[in-house]
């Protein structure tokens, strides 16, 4: 997928609107980005591109850059 | 109606597929209030019996992550009123089951008819979070009596 692909499919995984996430956005900005919202990430990832994220991965995620960062580590950003 | 919405598992591969019933009898408390004049099951009911069985058949599993709890309705659908002295047909099938977290595809039918429909998440609670005393007694009901048909 593409950057722009991406941040619109993080959006959807938080349920948070398209234009509230950009590559800057942290963590603490996004109200669905809690513990549910990390299942939702964790699942999103398992069943639409058969991912298992570690817990390391899910630890060190504290940016939506860094989501993009997962998503480039796994082969699905270009 | 108390808070066990599921009577009976009828199948059940662990950690797989699941079918069991309710049956919703015709002086159910529920139909007091809900509504007088045209008693009907809310949807939140049918929502926790398809999340309780879905759990069952992810508890079957008996593994150390723990009881399945309901996390999240990714979406219900409720297609048809069910009222009372009705036999209600539960179906799980577990989508993805992971340590941390599982879905499942449920639905709920009255009649061979479908009434409702919902993907659910589950996490788990560790089994030491519980009462030492709890127990799934449908569940536990069903595997006896298996166990007992496969001796």
């Amino acid at each position: 997928m593409t950057h722009e692909e991406a941040l619109k499919w993080i959006a959807e995984v938080f349920e948070e609107p398209a234009d509230n996430i950009s590559l800057e956005t942290k963590k603490d900005e996004v109200p669905g980005w809690d513990s549910l919202g990390v299942l939702n990430l964790m699942a999103a990832f398992d069943e639409e591109f058969d991912i298992l994220l570690s817990e390391d991965e899910l630890s060190e995620l504290q940016t939506v850059a860094d989501i993009l960062e997962l998503l480039k580590k796994h082969g699905l950003l270009h | 109606m108390g808070f066990i919405f599921v009577d009976e598992i009828v199948d059940l591969v662990p950690g797989k597929t699941i079918r069991a019933i309710k049956r919703i009898k015709e002086d159910e408390e529920i139909f007091k209030v809900h509504f007088p004049g045209f008693p009907v099951v809310p949807g939140t009911f049918l929502t926790e019996m398809m999340a309780q069985t879905a759990g069952k058949c992810l508890d079957s599993e008996k593994k150390d992550r723990g009881k399945a709890m309901l996390a999240q309705v990714n979406s219900a659908k409720f297609r048809r009123y069910v009222g009372p002295s009705q036999l209600a047909m539960i179906n799980g099938e577990i989508r993805t089951n992971r340590e941390k977290f599982a879905t499942a595809i449920c639905g709920i039918e009255i009649n061979d008819e479908t009434v409702c429909t919902a993907e659910l998440m589950f996490t788990f609670v560790r089994l030491e979070n519980l009462d030492p005393n709890f127990r799934d007694e449908v569940l536990e009901t069903y595997l006896s009596t298996k166990q007992t048909r496969n001796d």
